[in-house]
């Protein structure tokens, strides 16, 4: 080789690789999107849909039930369910069911839910650069957002209560205090999202997953009433009326179907009745929806499914969240088929039950009176399971010593609908989970009746609730079903209260009767016990009580005391509180008692 | 400037260089050539000049008295090579000025001046008589190495007369002397120089002897090559036969304790890597050094794939002196590989095996207890949970509830799901005669059926016996190398095959293919390449060693119909992490597979532009192209069931960088100055794919051969990605040496990376080095002990950017399933989210690392002892940490970025000592490494915690300022509670998680606030060693050798996460024999290992606390080898160069305070800032081995 040719190729590869330096060096990410891709018609769509995936909680065990729709967590610590499983999976949730709970937790609810604000705030943040919507449609979608962000929001508030107000994509290192040291109160922030939701939204929507005006409506009732019970908000009860009044006289689905009760309680339960008139606002779950994963069904029930696979989840589960036996004798009914309000005082016996017994053990079940929600609500030995068969007790049972004789019922759905309504293989189901149904809004007006108008309208309205499953002509019907056709499964009795009955003979009787029968209604669905029991400040009285009566059943709650968890919320957690630090310094302060 | 175009110049550029295709290089070359032929004249030339062009074409060399020719000029005509004969053309040039020549063996001419006529040889009967003709006399010689192999290139120098020659292939030289006197003096590279007399008469037979203190040792350092002696730098030179010496089929492994500065931490899964470290952690994201092979940078997996008897030489660049020229990646050292190359010489064969076999041993099982046991266990924490008997709870689903534990005759009858165990079916046996009919039929073996009546019977599993077999390990390597004037090659093929102790369905086979070449065009011009290929197959791979420990004794293997049977029996254990079946999992898993092709070799010009500067241009390529086959089955047998449908995924993966070097080399020494430099330019693109699809619903999952993604029936899902990444650098190196005594380089790189933002995508790494050779001085020259002594020290700053995201400048935005939502309220439908996923950060900057490094290199007591310590203090700063987002902020990935700083300090120290050579001869190497790792600050923010190591009680293992990265974090144990008096007055005082109670662990309030809670939580150990030290021994008697090899880490905790599940009451495993017999008695008081027996404690559990921490210490004997050679006679004799035969035992002695079965592999677990907990791992096996060895 000639040594010039031998140059001039050196040159050239030395010069080749100096020339395009600029263009070698720059590798923009592959099969990724920017945010010009957002700021579209289609691309806010779908980020608001971002917004919406959040509505179906973690699938992290570090925070299981606690932002899930179903909120089997507060479940747990307002005594309708014990934890279940076995002692020492998930130890964390020993501390909070025995109101031990501490500072040193892994932050995770805390975590998923200001991720799911910051999905929403990036959908309000980039709306006003997609230039391609109307004024009207640009409304709609801030009004969703700010629907789903009041929403994550209010779930925030409930439980840590002492929270910055975070509308930034950017900064987040938000103060939890004023420039004086004291709290921020986020409520009137949480109150505008549903206020701007109610004043924009529209009457129905094409996707039934979306929240309409009366949704928002009926939400923003709950955001008075929490604010009002908590002495926030002065009139907060008479204008929630007001509200509430409104959603029953005008307010219809997402379908524009006006709301009632479904005619049998069971089918806010049923997968194939979804959306029906009694949703005002549902978590929708769906399942072989494409994904080809389990990430839109129903994560907390996969929790609470036991271990055989003849029972209900098909074994797939590891069976927390159990019902507990204080929660199944608030059903117990006199012979008017009225629940024993003061609980064990004039009826000291328990619902009987197979606790200690094993399938193979002869049981006869209860033979005294029932409201007939109970067996829509929990499975107990000797009643038919849906389409599972007769509930066999302790073989359908995880662990049943931390456990106890009974599983969930509401998450539920039926034996033949396996691998359609879930995936193959999985407990995960399509079951939608409300986060308010009509139901709900009666009783909230039944509350406010009684709180700031009339007792006998809170009664009219506890009726109404109960006449669903009593005095409708076929409501036998609606009750459990002997397998073999013989008729209602147990001894089921449903009442209403008769005018003058002691239970409406003055406010407190009648906010105890309504509290009551919430449970009975609303229990081991959406975590309302433990929040109302707050709301209503009979959280001390009741749930000592009811540790009073459950721990000899359940070592695991022995010798715990519920002494109003300081102030009645969870401390933030500590590794939170350390991961806000500016300059050294945290911008969050810790709850007070913590 | 737009890809295309840029190409297009490319194409231009090396088009024009072609001499026919463009006008302006063809004029250039045309005026230069023009230019020599004016001025060749056919008288003008010099003989030697000629002399020279015929050594190249026809392949001899000449030798002569250059002062005899020095002047001569010929007549000679280029253009007469290309048809005349060497011997004619010879006599034409010599006739005319009064010369003749003499050829030796065809291939060595002697060319000296003409003799009266009577003496010219070729006259049959006339024998030159030497002795008395005073002038030309040729001394003939052929020299050896020490094994009498020849050696080609041997300088040898007459000292009175200045003649010279060197040895051609065979070893042979003639070099032509006046008279037959004086002092030949003998010198070649590598080895002794001798000084030999001129013998009055006869030949020459040198054998030359290595220069063990190798001082004179060429070894390749950033882009160039260096003398041992010269390096100033902090560079460890590993012996290619210490890492031979260890059976292991990657050699990271083979690494461990063979390089000063370098730790090793690997599990004992073949092929497995493990976690190599040089001078401690210094970045987050991955401290994994870099690796240059054959000057090509290479992925993990290209290291993966090398196989250790290719390798020629190997240096780990260990300061920032030595390592900084290759600046942005070179932070955590630089290990460099250099392969083998043909040697000039007849061409050699060899080949080497070895096979044995790899086994557990019985002692080394862990100690759980039997079934009995298991049940007696629980007895007593029942008893210490206040239960009788009698009581509801008084019990066991296997056990029965009698006063003793009763082991049933079969745990599990599943009856169309409901799942009985072995107590109920104990009682249905022994009750009325419906219940015994009821037992009877269930336990029929014609009602079996495995999906859906299962039958198992009772066990008393020793799951370690059932779980570790004897698994062979084998290889076989062929070599074959040579060279001549041409050039040289170098092939390997090699097969190595190692079987799992934890599996005997996991087995691991790679195939190797070397082919190294190089062309000598010419005498300035060298062209070659290096190349490999691989493929290596790990079938499968899925192990449950963990679970050894934790299955329950009571489970079988198989259930007596053939099926695996499992944890499904009530109270068996629960879940799959720490209980499922071992071995027929394995078997389950028996198809997985999976399997990776790379190419890993460059193709490079050398040419020596002018005397002392040459360039070099090298175009490499790693390439990896893997694949992955993972059979999901049904189960049945377990607690946590896989349901129907089953599944199949199969994944791909490509990985791809070039790199194109090109560097310029100048050096020239004037008197006692030595200069050199070194500039360079390099492009590095890295990019990758993968694709992966899953498949549900396989009709037929028992038969290899259905198992295609397109066999299944059910639902199908796919995914995808691409990667890619660039760097371009420039760099260059100054060397100055004065009377080779003082010494001083710098270097300085800058690098452009694509993983940063516009603004920061360069950085500059300089580096500077002095080196001093005090045993040079006239001070020093009385001090006969010290043969050579070189102090040195450097300073210098290198990046990394090991474990920055290629994307981490940019917002990216993905549509995303996961985040989907079923938003029209259909249940079998869902809308894709569009969603941030992850935020970038353009201001994030390299990480560097500065180093300041002090040592010596000495060689004392007649070279029979060498001695390298190195200190050094190596400080990261703007230390790459990924962001932690607020908990009020997204949980998105967040980007890199700069805040943080971390030291290591530590020494470095090699000792080797040796015999001279003789019939016994010895060598001991001792190698020593310590570092001290800090973290300084992370985040900005004292508070600031990067948490790892999880666990079921939360991390175990935090990085925090103030201590060593990945350190343990928990509570401390403050003894027991060993009265009712001593936990009623602890209770009044303090508040705790643990309640205070006789034979509870009392637990340390750290900051004294009488409350025990998160704050008193605190940093209870570290998995850094204290220091790790080896000792390698090899002994020498006539054919006889003997090697030994130990190695010491000693200091270091690991995290014994099995504790978490076999000592206390978590899940219903199996559980330790120190449960059982250990745990808290009034008698054992503070000598008890575990608290008080109590089927109720969940809390001493609930919490990290310092019981789970073990000393990570242990001394293991490595190797102990001993070999054979036969005598060089008999070898011979059947036709062989050398035959060695060898037996091995390896890894035979452990010497450890850890309950682990393998307390090795502390470091490999988890990432840099998550070690040391330690679970599920194939532990390092013991190993037999027989080999040979033959040279042909």
């Amino acid at each position: 080789m000639k040594r010039t040719t031998l140059y001039a190729i050196i040159g050239a590869f030395a010069f080749g690789s100096m020339g395009c330096q600029d263009d070698f060096l720059s590798q923009k990410p592959v099969g990724a999107y920017s945010i010009a891709n957002v700021a579209t018609r289609a691309g806010i769509q779908q980020a608001l849909i971002g917004a919406y995936s959040q509505l179906n909680g973690t699938r992290d065990w570090a925070a299981y039930g606690m932002n899930t729709p179903g909120m089997a967590m507060a479940e747990m610590m307002g005594g309708n369910a014990h934890k279940g499983s076995t002692l020492t999976d998930q130890a964390w949730m020993n501390f909070m069911v025995r109101y031990e709970v501490n500072t040193n937790s892994a932050g995770t609810n805390f975590r998923y839910l200001y991720n799911a604000v910051f999905l929403c705030n990036t959908v309000l943040t980039v709306l006003p650069q997609v230039t391609e919507l109307s004024t009207e449609e640009a409304a709609k979608i801030e009004a969703e957002a700010r629907f789903l962000r009041g929403h994550y929001y209010f779930l925030l508030k409930r439980w840590y209560k002492h929270i910055p107000w975070i509308e930034s994509t950017t900064e987040f290192r938000v103060p939890n205090t004023d420039e004086s040291g004291n709290y921020v109160n986020i409520w009137p922030q949480i109150q505008a999202d549903f206020e701007f939701a109610r004043k924009n939204l529209p009457q129905t929507q094409s996707d039934l997953g979306r929240p309409n005006k009366w949704a928002a409506e009926a939400y923003y009732a709950k955001v008075l009433i929490y604010r009002a019970s908590e002495g926030d908000l002065p009139n907060g009860f008479n204008e929630a009326l007001q509200v509430l009044d409104d959603v029953m006289a005008n307010g219809v689905t997402s379908k524009g179907e006006k709301y009632q009760l479904e005619e049998n309680f069971h089918y806010n339960f049923d997968v194939t009745r979804e959306n029906g008139p009694e949703s005002v606002f549902a978590v929708q779950h769906s399942a072989n929806d494409g994904t080809n994963s389990i990430d839109n069904g129903n994560q907390e029930i996969r929790g609470a499914s036991g271990k055989n696979p003849q029972s209900p989840g098909w074994g797939r589960g590891s069976g927390f969240y159990t019902p507990s036996q204080w929660f199944v004798d608030h059903f117990r009914v006199d012979g008017g088929g009225l629940p024993y309000l003061d609980m064990y005082e004039t009826n000291p016996n328990s619902v009987k039950n197979d606790d200690g017994l094993r399938s193979s053990d002869p049981f006869e079940p209860e033979t005294a009176p029932l409201d007939p929600r109970l067996d829509w609500s929990v499975g107990r030995r000797g009643i038919p399971f849906l389409d599972f068969g007769i509930n066999p007790g302790a073989d359908w049972v995880y662990t049943p010593i931390e456990s106890g004789p009974y599983i969930q019922k509401k998450g539920h759905i039926r034996n033949d609908q396996d691998g359609i309504y879930v995936m193959p293989g999985q407990a995960y189901n399509a079951l939608n989970v409300n986060i308010i149904r009509y139901a709900d809004v009666i009783l909230y007006a039944a509350e406010m009746e009684a709180r700031v108008g009339s007792l006998e309208k809170a009664r009219e309205y506890v009726n109404k609730i109960r006449s669903r499953m009593a005095q409708n002509p076929e409501s036998p019907d609606h009750w459990v079903q002997n397998i073999d056709g013989t008729g209602p499964a147990a001894n089921y009795r449903i009442g209403l209260y008769p005018a003058g009955h002691p239970a409406f003979a003055n406010q407190d009787a009648a906010l105890r009767t309504i509290l009551f029968e919430r449970n009975l209604e609303l229990g081991l669905e959406g975590g309302h016990r433990f929040f109302d029991l707050i709301r209503f400040g009979l959280d001390e009285e009741l749930l000592n009580e009811y540790i009073q009566h459950e721990s000899p059943k359940r070592s695991i709650i022995e010798g715990a005391v519920y002494s109003r968890m300081p102030d009645m919320i969870l401390p933030i957690p500590q590794t939170v509180i350390d991961n806000s630090m500016v300059d050294g310094v945290p911008t969050l302060k810790q709850n007070p008692g913590y | 400037m737009q890809r295309t175009t840029c190409v297009f110049w490319l194409a231009v550029l090396i088009a024009s260089a072609m001499p026919s295709n463009d006008s302006k290089a063809q004029s250039l070359a045309a005026i230069t050539n023009g230019r020599q032929r004016v001025a060749a004249k056919p008288d003008s030339q010099a003989l030697i000049g000629v002399l020279n062009k015929l050594e190249a074409k026809f392949n001899v060399s000449f030798n002569y008295d250059n002062d005899l020719l020095e002047h001569v000029k010929v007549a000679f005509d280029d253009s007469k090579m290309q048809s005349t004969p060497l011997n004619q053309l010879l006599e034409e040039l010599l006739e005319s000025a009064g010369l003749r020549f003499e050829r030796t063996n065809g291939q060595h001419v002697i060319i000296m001046k003409k003799q009266p006529a009577k003496d010219v040889p070729g006259n049959a009967n006339a024998k030159p008589v030497e002795k008395k003709i005073s002038a030309q006399q040729p001394v003939r010689g052929r020299i050896t190495d020490e094994d009498g192999e020849p050696l080609e290139g041997v300088s040898i120098l007459h000292k009175q007369s200045g003649a010279a020659a060197k040895t051609a292939a065979d070893g042979s030289f003639v070099l032509v002397l006046a008279e037959r006197s004086g002092l030949l003096s003998v010198s070649f590279l590598g080895y002794v120089s001798q000084e030999v007399a001129v013998p009055a008469s006869g030949d020459l037979s040198i054998r030359m002897v290595p220069d063990v203190t190798a001082l004179t040792e060429v070894v390749v350092t950033g882009y160039v090559k260096e003398q041992k002696k010269d390096i100033i730098g902090s560079v460890s030179i590993v012996k290619t036969e210490n890492l031979l010496a260890i059976p292991s089929g990657n050699l990271k492994t083979q690494l461990q304790g063979n390089a000063a500065g370098v730790t090793v931490s690997s599990s004992g899964a073949p092929g497995s890597g493990g976690k190599v470290r040089i001078r401690g952690f210094g970045s987050f994201g991955g401290s994994d050094p870099l690796y240059i092979i054959d000057g090509v940078p290479a992925s993990q997996s290209g290291v993966d794939n090398l196989n250790a008897n290719d390798i020629e030489s190997m240096q780990v660049l260990k300061d920032a002196a030595s390592a900084a020229i290759y600046g942005a990646r070179a932070a955590n050292g630089v290990i460099i590989i250099t392969t083998k190359n043909g040697k000039p010489g007849k061409a050699k064969l060899s080949f080497n095996s070895y096979y044995g076999v790899n086994f557990i041993s019985k002692s080394d099982f862990p100690e759980v207890l039997d079934a009995q046991e298991n049940g007696e266990l629980y007895w007593k924490s029942m008893i210490g949970a206040g239960r009788q008997v009698g009581d509801p709870d008084w019990g066991h689903p296997q056990y029965g509830n009698g006063a003793n534990p009763v082991i049933p005759e079969y745990v599990l009858v599943v009856n169309n799901g409901a799942r009985i165990g072995g107590a109920e079916l104990e009682a249905l046996k022994q009750g009325n005669p419906s219940q015994q009919a009821l037992f009877a039929s269930l336990v029929n073996p014609e009602n079996y059926d495995f999906a859906t009546h299962q039958i198992v019977r009772a066990a008393n599993t020793n799951w370690a016996d059932e779980v570790f077999n004897p698994a062979a390990i084998q290889t076989y390597q062929l070599g074959l190398s040579g060279g001549g004037e041409a050039g040289s090659y170098a092939i390997g093929l090699n097969y190595f095959n190692e079987g799992n102790t934890a599996s005997k369905y996991n087995t691991f086979d790679r195939y190797t293919l070397r082919a190294n070449t190089q062309f000598n065009l010419g005498k300035r011009v060298r062209v070659g390449e290096n190349l490999q290929l691989a493929y290596r197959r790990n079938d499968a791979s899925s192990i449950w060693a963990s679970t050894v420990m934790t299955m329950h004794p009571l489970v079988p293997v198989w259930d007596d119909f053939g099926n695996p049977a499992g944890n499904a029996a009530p109270s068996t254990g629960g879940e799959p992490e720490f209980s499922t079946n071992p071995v027929t999992q394995a078997w389950r898993n028996r198809f997985d597979t999976s399997n990776r092709i790379g190419v890993l070799g460059n193709v490079y010009a050398e040419a020596e532009l002018m005397k002392g500067l040459t360039v070099y241009s090298s175009f490499g390529v790693d390439y990896a192209n893997s694949r992955n086959l993972d059979l999901n089955q049904v189960t049945y047998e377990h607690a946590q069931n896989t349901n129907p449908p089953n599944s199949l995924q199969e994944s791909r993966n490509n990985e791809n960088t070039w790199t194109w070097t090109n560097t310029a080399n100048f050096s020239r020494t004037w008197d006692k100055h030595v200069f050199k430099a070194l500039v360079g330019s390099e492009a590095i693109n890295t990019y990758g794919n993968s694709l992966s699809a899953t498949r549900l619903n396989l009709p037929i999952d028992d038969d290899k051969d259905f198992l295609v993604i397109s066999a299944g029936t059910g639902a199908q899902t796919n995914s995808g990605s691409f990667s890619r990444s660039s760097l371009y650098s420039l760099f260059g190196r100054l060397d100055y040496t004065f009377d080779d005594k003082y010494f001083i380089n710098g270097t300085l790189r800058r690098d452009q990376s694509s993983k940063f933002g516009r603004n920061y995508r360069t950085g500059y790494f300089p580096s500077a080095a002095v080196g001093w050779r005090v045993s040079s001085e006239p001070f020093m020259a009385d001090i006969g002990w010290l043969d050579d002594l070189k102090l040195r020290g450097s300073w210098g700053v290198i990046g990394n950017q090991n474990g920055l995201d290629n994307n981490n400048q940019y917002d990216v935005y993905v549509t995303s399933d996961p985040n989907s939502y079923g938003i029209s309220g259909d249940n079998g439908n869902r809308v894709v989210a569009m969603v941030p996923s992850r935020i970038g950060n353009p201001n994030t900057r390299w990480e560097k690392s500065a180093t300041v490094n002090l040592g010596f290199d000495a060689t004392v007591l007649n070279s029979s002892l060498d001695i390298n310590f190195d200190w050094y203090v190596r400080r990261t700063t703007d230390l790459l940490a990924v962001n932690q987002a607020p908990f009020t902020g997204p949980s998105i990935t967040q980007p890199s970025i700069n805040v943080g700083e971390l030291t290591n300090r530590g020494v470095d120290l090699g000792l080797t000592k040796r015999s001279k050579p003789g019939v016994f001869q010895y060598s001991a190497s001792l190698i020593f490494s310590t570092y001290r790792n800090e973290v300084v600050r992370i985040l900005d923010n004292p508070l600031a915690t990067l948490a790892g190591g999880s666990t079921r009680m939360g991390n175990a293992v935090l990085t925090q300022a103030g201590y060593p990265i990945s350190s343990f974090y928990g509570y401390q144990i403050d003894g027991f509670f060993n009265s009712a008096a001593e936990a009623e007055a602890y209770a009044a005082e303090y508040s705790t998680w643990l309640t205070p109670e006789v034979g509870r662990w009392r637990i340390k309030d750290i900051n004294g606030d009488k409350r025990v809670d998160g704050n008193d939580r605190t940093m209870i150990g570290s998995p850094h060693p204290d220091f790790q030290t080896s000792l390698n021994l090899s002994l020498a008697y006539k054919n006889f050798d003997f090697n030994c090899f130990l190695f010491w880490n000693q200091g270091g905790s690991v995290f014994n996460y099995t504790r978490y599940v076999i000592d206390f009451h978590t899940f219903t495993t199996n559980r330790s024999k120190r449960m059982l017999y250990e745990s808290w008695t009034p008698e054992l008081g503070n000598k008890a290992k575990l608290p008080k027996l109590d089927l109720n404690d969940s809390y001493s559990s609930s919490n990290i606390t310092d019981y789970f921490l073990e000393d990570a210490s242990y001394l293991r004997m490595k190797t102990v080898q001993l070999g054979y050679t036969l005598p060089k006679a008999w070898s011979d004799r059947i036709g062989m160069e050398r035959f060695r035969i060898y037996v091995q035992g390896q890894n035979l002695l452990t010497l450890s305070k850890s309950t682990l079965m393998d307390p090795g592999y502390v470091q490999a677990s988890g990432g840099d800032t998550s070690m040391g907990v330690v679970n599920n791992y194939v532990p390092t096996p013991k190993q037999f081995i027989f080999g040979l060895s033959v040279n042909l």
